[in-house]
């Protein structure tokens, strides 16, 4: 079975030291949950794993951050950053990302799979670049090695409103915010595969900017295994056990 | 649409709620003033707030938070070098909100500030 996405949502903030989401839906047992999230800040400050936190009736395994990336900037710095988690017991489910101070922009996508490895080598292959007057961002390729999901996020330092498109076959936007006046201008991308791929995320902006993006690479889950057919059993001397002959209503 | 516009609060510190009703609602926009040299009576220095946009869709006899963040007070820098006027929270909500509330868990002393709520 391919890798779905089950729900997605979106928040945004500004003078603020965290920003939250929390799913519409309850989240499942053994799916992963994406985080993709962007930052500007006045002070050099990445993502640490305990900046990732819970709250609700569901529970998650141990955060892993796939891939961040910060800039300094015409005197600031932001970043972005993929990371996931498995779901280790369903329910309701809010995300979110902290560590900052209270002078922060923030933007956060959140979204649901199933069918996605839960375990700690789910990720393969990330990969992150900068742009600087460009308006066809590309992070750079990663590979899924297998049938899997390519995420991607661009963020832009703009403080105006900026249009985002996702490029290339098989992309799809799973959440964006244009306006940097009020958070940070993001895309968050999807590419979801049924066999091993190597690809950029790459998006096509409204005008030029200046910014960075990354793209995760991240595994199917191997499909459950199914008993194996080992034949009509037979007794320890050849012999066909009488309860594998005996048809009822054929005496 | 604005449903809640610039209104005063002054909440001592605890659990605070401001609700309104919406329909068809996609997304909702808060904003809070913060202290700045010309409104230097908002938001102290001391006062810490969580915070979080609850949506119900059965007229406010349930609640579930549906997005939010933290914020500190005092006066801040934003991205264009001047004093942030406002903390702003915005992200998506179910249509199937028929209402909306700003929940506010204020500690550090009494939250002295406007807030205006927006749905798109």
């Amino acid at each position: 079975m391919a890798v779905s996405r089950v729900q997605a949502k979106k928040s945004g903030a500004a003078g603020a030291s965290s920003v939250s989401a929390t799913f519409d839906s309850n989240v499942s047992t053994d799916s992963v949950v994406v985080v993709v999230a962007a930052r500007y800040s006045s002070v050099s400050d990445t993502l640490a794993v305990g900046d990732l936190s819970t709250s609700g009736t569901a529970t998650v395994g141990t955060w892993q951050i796939h891939v961040q990336r910060e800039r300094l900037d015409a005197g600031a710095y932001y970043w972005t950053v993929i990371a996931s988690a498995p779901v280790t017991a369903g329910g309701s489910l809010t995300v979110t990302v902290g560590g900052g101070a209270s002078s922060y922009y923030w933007s956060e996508s959140i979204a649901e799979y199933s069918t996605v490895d839960t375990g700690s080598s789910r990720c393969p292959s990330t990969n992150s670049a900068d742009y600087s007057g460009s308006s066809t961002p590309s992070s750079g390729n990663a590979t899924t090695g297998q049938a899997g999901l390519l995420v991607g996020i661009v963020v832009s330092n703009t403080s105006g409103t900026l249009t985002f498109t996702e490029s290339g076959a098989g992309w799809a936007t799973v959440n964006e915010l244009e306006s940097g006046a009020t958070y940070m201008a993001f895309s968050h991308t999807e590419r979801i595969v049924s066999a091993d791929t190597t690809d950029d995320a790459a998006w096509t902006l409204g005008s030029s900017s200046t910014g960075n993006c990354c793209v995760a690479a991240l595994k199917e889950a191997a499909p459950a295994e199914t008993p194996a057919d080992y034949g009509t059993p037979y007794d320890h001397d050849g012999v066909k056990p009488w309860s594998s002959i005996w048809r009822p209503g054929r005496i | 649409m604005v449903i809640i516009d610039h209104q005063s609060i002054n909440w001592p510190a605890g659990d605070r709620t401001a609700q309104a009703p919406v329909s068809a609602a996609q997304s909702v926009l808060v904003r809070l003033a913060r202290k700045t040299t010309a409104t230097p009576g908002f938001w102290d220095d001391a006062v810490a707030l969580v915070f979080s946009v609850d949506i119900s869709d059965d007229g406010g006899a349930t609640w579930r938070p549906s997005f939010g963040g933290a914020s500190e007070g005092g006066i801040v820098i934003g991205r264009d070098g001047n004093e942030l006027v406002e903390s702003v929270f915005g992200g998506d909500i179910p249509v199937t909100a028929n209402r909306v509330r700003a929940h506010l868990d204020i500690t550090g002393g009494a939250l002295r500030s406007e807030i205006t709520v927006e749905v798109f």
